[in-house]
């Protein structure tokens, strides 16, 4: 993914809790010691290889996170970065998305 | 004083090849971090390993020192292979052909053609790939970096005509990406920073493209003699714009151990270029310029 504007650093991995038909951003801090530890790894390799499997390794590790009220399902989008060099234009395009039931996700960890 | 540059010109010229090689490429292990990043089990016996082949007499030609070291990076770079940086492989592929020539009995040959293959294959997976990427060679790549690339600040503003706070408001715009309500942002650029695109552009497809030919060619060829001076043109000019000195410096190292004794003085030249990498990264003349020019 080198000289491209597609570049791994340029990806974007959206993490969202969805309750019933709402969908809530879930915030991610990656300076946080919980993300080092535990997501910092699965996320790089979901942005680089958005492959199902990948994508569902990465909301799976969700269920490690507390919620103070738990999502019915978590979904999880990564997004490439397109450039219109004529109008600088960015807009970003979804590459891959997946959605994983919670209940399910947090029973398997257990 | 003309007679005293010639004479250590000279002495540079006389360092056996495998002794320079694989003592720059230590001491930029030395530096692991540099080239393993800062996870502890990577960095950590790289350091050590190559501290001790720096100190131990004659211990840098251990193939055991080497075989270890490539078992290091073997192992990072499994577990990270989606998302290492494209540079550090190159770090594995030495280490590993290091390890492999030091198991024969004449190391030099293996080694030095082993290196000439390695970086001309470098180049040419390099050039094929930009070739293959509709955005490198419209010039999108460039486009987009100096736009929002905070290590291309100074190159931006200097000939580029847009100010760091306009690069400051592109990369908070891009930011605001993690936001999944926004839909397209519009970045803030010059007509001036399409010009200097295309010139970063064709001057990396050239001298890669060239690079990829000369060290391709058979050593009888007399064009191919010519290929350590285009290694050096390439490092101090891609490196001038880029911050990968510790890519630069392996590309050094690796280029050392393939000149031949007859190519004079094409080694002394790519060892003066080691500290001229460590400038480029350290030394903030762009920004003085940048800073002096934008008054």
């Amino acid at each position: 993914m080198f000289s491209t504007v597609d570049k791994l650093n340029n990806r974007v991995v959206l993490a969202y809790g969805l309750y019933g038909n709402q969908k809530v951003s879930l915030e991610i801090d990656k300076n946080d010691p919980f993300f080092k530890q535990h997501l910092s790894e699965i996320w790089q390799t979901a942005s680089a290889y958005p492959t199902k499997i990948h994508l569902r390794e990465l909301a799976e590790s969700f269920s490690l996170m507390s919620f103070s009220r738990p999502p019915d399902f978590i979904m999880i989008e990564v997004k490439k970065c397109v450039f219109d060099p004529e109008s600088a234009e960015v807009t970003y395009d979804i590459v891959n998305e997946t959605t994983v039931s919670y209940d399910q996700i947090s029973r398997a960890a257990k | 004083m003309r007679e005293y540059f010639k004479n250590r010109i000279r002495q540079l010229n006389e360092i056996d090849n495998l002794e320079a090689s694989l003592k720059i490429t230590l001491v930029l292990f030395v530096f692991s971090n540099w080239v393993t990043g800062d996870r502890w089990e990577y960095f950590t016996p790289v350091l050590i390993l190559a501290a001790l082949a720096l100190v131990l007499p004659g211990f840098y030609k251990s193939k055991y020192l080497w075989y270890s070291v490539a078992f290091v990076f073997i192992l990072k770079t499994i577990s990270e292979w989606w998302f290492q940086d494209n540079h550090l492989f190159v770090n594995t592929y030495w280490a590993i052909s290091i390890a492999f020539a030091l198991s024969f009995k004449d190391v030099k040959k293996v080694l030095a053609a082993n290196a000439r293959v390695m970086i001309g294959l470098i180049f040419l997976f390099a050039i094929v790939w930009k070739f293959l990427s509709p955005d490198f060679i419209s010039g999108s790549y460039f486009h987009f970096t100096f736009l929002t690339d905070i290590r291309f600040i100074e190159e931006a503003t200097l000939f580029g005509d847009v100010s760091r706070s306009e690069i400051g408001s592109n990369i908070i715009k891009l930011n605001e990406f993690e936001n999944a309500s926004i839909e397209q942002v519009t970045l803030t650029s010059s007509s001036r920073i399409k010009g200097l695109t295309r010139l970063v552009t064709w001057h990396t497809v050239v001298i890669e493209l060239l690079l990829a030919i000369l060290f391709l060619l058979p050593a009888r060829l007399r064009l191919s003699r010519y290929r350590n001076y285009f290694l050096v043109g390439f490092v101090l000019t891609t490196y001038l714009a880029m911050p990968i000195h510790s890519f630069a410096w392996l590309i050094i190292a690796i280029g050392i151990s393939q000149v031949r004794d007859d190519e004079w003085p094409d080694k002394a030249i790519l060892i003066a270029c080691l500290p001229v990498t460590l400038i480029y990264q350290y030394v903030p003349f762009m920004q003085w310029l940048s800073d002096y020019f934008n008054k």
